[in-house]
């Protein structure tokens, strides 16, 4: 058991270490948009997790990525941290503080978190409005150059590269996560929060980690998105991000899936961005999806695939 | 003085949407995060019934009207087209609604606010006890409790809003009396939004008409519920007075970008020290 973990380890950063490399192939504006999609895939991914497996609905993954944007900006320009140092800090600092508000929210029966988190969401833009020199105000920061000890200067191109890297082991853990004891604890709580007790899950525990873990990751995918657009400004982060998110992962599926929360980033952000299709349409288009999403397809696309995959798996067995 | 009553003005407008918001939770157990939606298309309403009709009458009335119609649209989204078993879909629901409304508005009419008249009165001021204050703030508060009383009596006194409680209290023992449960749900949703549209007509000449108007008044309505609770209309009433009040001080002792961190507090500090509501009899934990 435990060699296979070492092994699905290893696999998983064998496996992150050749999407990047593929990816960085890509001709420059398109691996700038597969950076982007990373970072979408990376909230989706720590949302589903949060919303899917543990059953919270949280409206602060909009927040968090500010916290992580405006945070790996400040450490490294005013505070004057290293890059290396910088990233992991925010991460820490986005999982204790999504600690401590489910910790105060948790308590209460789950919509008080929605309304905490959007106004966990609505302090923080406030802030970062009225922040003056060390937030920018309303014109927000420019992110400085980059460097890490063996490579100065880094492009936006690497930055991609590394989302992408990321993506793909943040994909890796979370299935990783989803099968261990926590993931069928946060599944177990989801579906029956007294029988989960009963059998010994310590219900708020399990809350609180998911929560930690998904505003740690978001917050990270915040630091990438601000390095990759070389700005962070207030007006990004508003709470219809976090309905973007939220769409994303009904769409993907409140289920837990981590498959649907990796293809519904690519149908839903990636294409119509690929073919600059939507435009001013674009809040009636996801703000439609999620309702139709909703009404038709409450399982989301998991539900429609899953089935397609265990039997191309069976098929593939078969045959070998 | 002026600035009490600004406060309390305020403060009514968020008791006005913390109410609906509460009468709908208690109805049917979902929070509508599209309430300050419903309110922005009332004053929109609001806003071009008072180019086509003089009489306050009828603009109340077609404000109204667009609120109980925002309510009724909440409630079929949420009732109808989603299934109640899952309350978390029901909610996201009512989120999507709030997108689609903004996204709406914005398209029709640009993100650039539009004026609105006062209502009945215009911009005129009044004597009150030795301090002027402008009208419209002490129309607000007259509106709000007169809208406040007319709910207490409806579901206090008259047997169809005995029944809406009853639905609320338990749904399946109500159906049991011969109660029409999910007509009296719908009603929940319709007055809630009507609520709303009231709170529309009176904050539109304060902070004039615009898409995101709604955004900035939900989050002190929640806030406001939850220190009522989140179960009591006298709640709600009181904790949106309330918080009106002690966001009108904030801003003037601590400046203007200080109001929503005071609010977050009072919010997190309710919620650790007395998590059922401020006015209530401490009970058991709620599920």
């Amino acid at each position: 058991m435990n060699l296979l973990r070492r092994q699905s380890v290893f696999s998983t950063f064998l496996l992150a270490l050749a999407v990047a490399a593929v990816v960085s192939f890509l001709p420059s504006y398109r691996l700038f948009l597969v950076g982007q999609l990373a970072v979408v895939i990376i909230v989706t991914v720590a949302l589903t997790v949060l919303m899917g497996a543990a059953g919270l609905l949280a409206l602060s993954s909009a927040a968090f990525m500010a916290v992580g944007a405006y945070g790996a900006v400040i450490a490294i320009s005013t505070l004057h941290f290293p890059l290396w140092l910088a990233v992991p800090l925010v991460v820490v600092i986005g999982g204790v503080s999504g600690g401590i508000l489910g910790f105060v929210t948790l308590r209460m029966s789950g919509f008080y978190l929605a309304i905490a988190t959007l106004g966990l969401l609505q302090v923080l833009l406030v802030g970062l409005k009225h922040g003056g020199t060390l937030t920018g105000g309303g014109y927000g920061l420019v992110v400085p150059p980059l460097s890490l000890p063996m490579l100065a200067d880094i492009s936006t191109e690497q930055i991609a590269c590394f989302a992408v890297l990321m993506m793909v082991l943040i994909v890796g853990g979370s299935v990783n996560i989803m099968r261990s004891r926590i993931g069928r604890a946060w599944l177990a709580v989801r579906d029956n929060e007294p029988a989960a007790q009963m059998q010994g899950i310590n219900v708020s525990q399990m809350k609180i980690l998911a929560f930690v873990f998904s505003s740690a990751v978001i917050s990270l995918a915040g630091a990438l998105h601000g390095f990759l657009l070389g700005v962070t400004n207030p007006n990004a982060y508003l709470v219809n991000l976090s309905i973007f998110h939220i769409t994303l992962v009904v769409v993907g599926g409140m289920t837990g899936s981590i498959l649907g929360a990796v293809i519904s980033p690519i149908v839903l952000f990636f294409l119509p961005e690929v073919f600059s299709a939507l435009g001013e349409w674009r809040d009636f288009f996801y703000g439609g999806i999620l309702l139709l999403t909703l009404v038709f397809m409450p399982l989301g696309i998991s539900s429609k695939l899953q089935p397609l995959l265990l039997r191309w798996r069976s098929g593939k067995k078969a045959s070998a | 003085m002026s600035l009490f009553f600004g406060g309390l003005a305020l403060g009514a407008v968020y008791a006005l949407l913390a109410i609906g918001v509460v009468l709908v939770f208690r109805a049917s157990g979902v929070v509508n995060f599209a309430q300050g939606e419903v309110m922005m298309v009332s004053a929109y309403t609001y806003v071009f019934a008072s180019q086509y009709f003089t009489s306050p009458a009828m603009q109340l009335v077609c404000a109204l009207a667009a609120g109980m119609l925002g309510g009724l649209l909440c409630f079929w989204v949420a009732h109808i087209l989603l299934p109640t078993s899952t309350k978390i879909a029901q909610v996201i629901g009512t989120l999507a609604i709030l997108i689609l409304l903004q996204a709406g508005a914005r398209y029709l009419y640009t993100d650039v606010p539009m004026r609105a008249e006062a209502w009945i009165f215009g911009d005129r001021d009044i004597e009150f006890f030795g301090t002027s204050l402008p009208v419209n703030s002490v129309l607000i508060l007259v509106v709000t409790t007169v809208a406040t009383a007319a709910l207490f009596f409806w579901q206090g006194s008259t047997l169809y809003g005995r029944a809406v409680r009853a639905v609320a209290e338990d749904e399946w023992r109500a159906a049991l009396c011969g109660i029409h449960v999910r007509t009296t749900l719908a009603v929940s949703w319709g007055v809630g939004g009507m609520l709303a549209g009231i709170a529309g007509i009176l904050i539109s000449p304060l902070i004039g008409v615009f898409p995101t108007m709604g955004d900035n008044i939900l989050l002190p309505a929640f806030i406001g519920a939850v220190m009522g609770g989140f179960s009591s209309i006298l709640g709600a009433l009181i904790g949106g007075l309330a918080l009106g009040l002690i966001q009108t001080y904030a801003v003037v002792t601590f400046g203007g970008a200080m109001k929503e961190v005071v609010m977050f507090s009072v919010f997190i500090l309710v919620l650790l020290c007395r998590p059922s509501g401020l006015f209530t009899v401490q009970q058991s934990r709620k599920v």
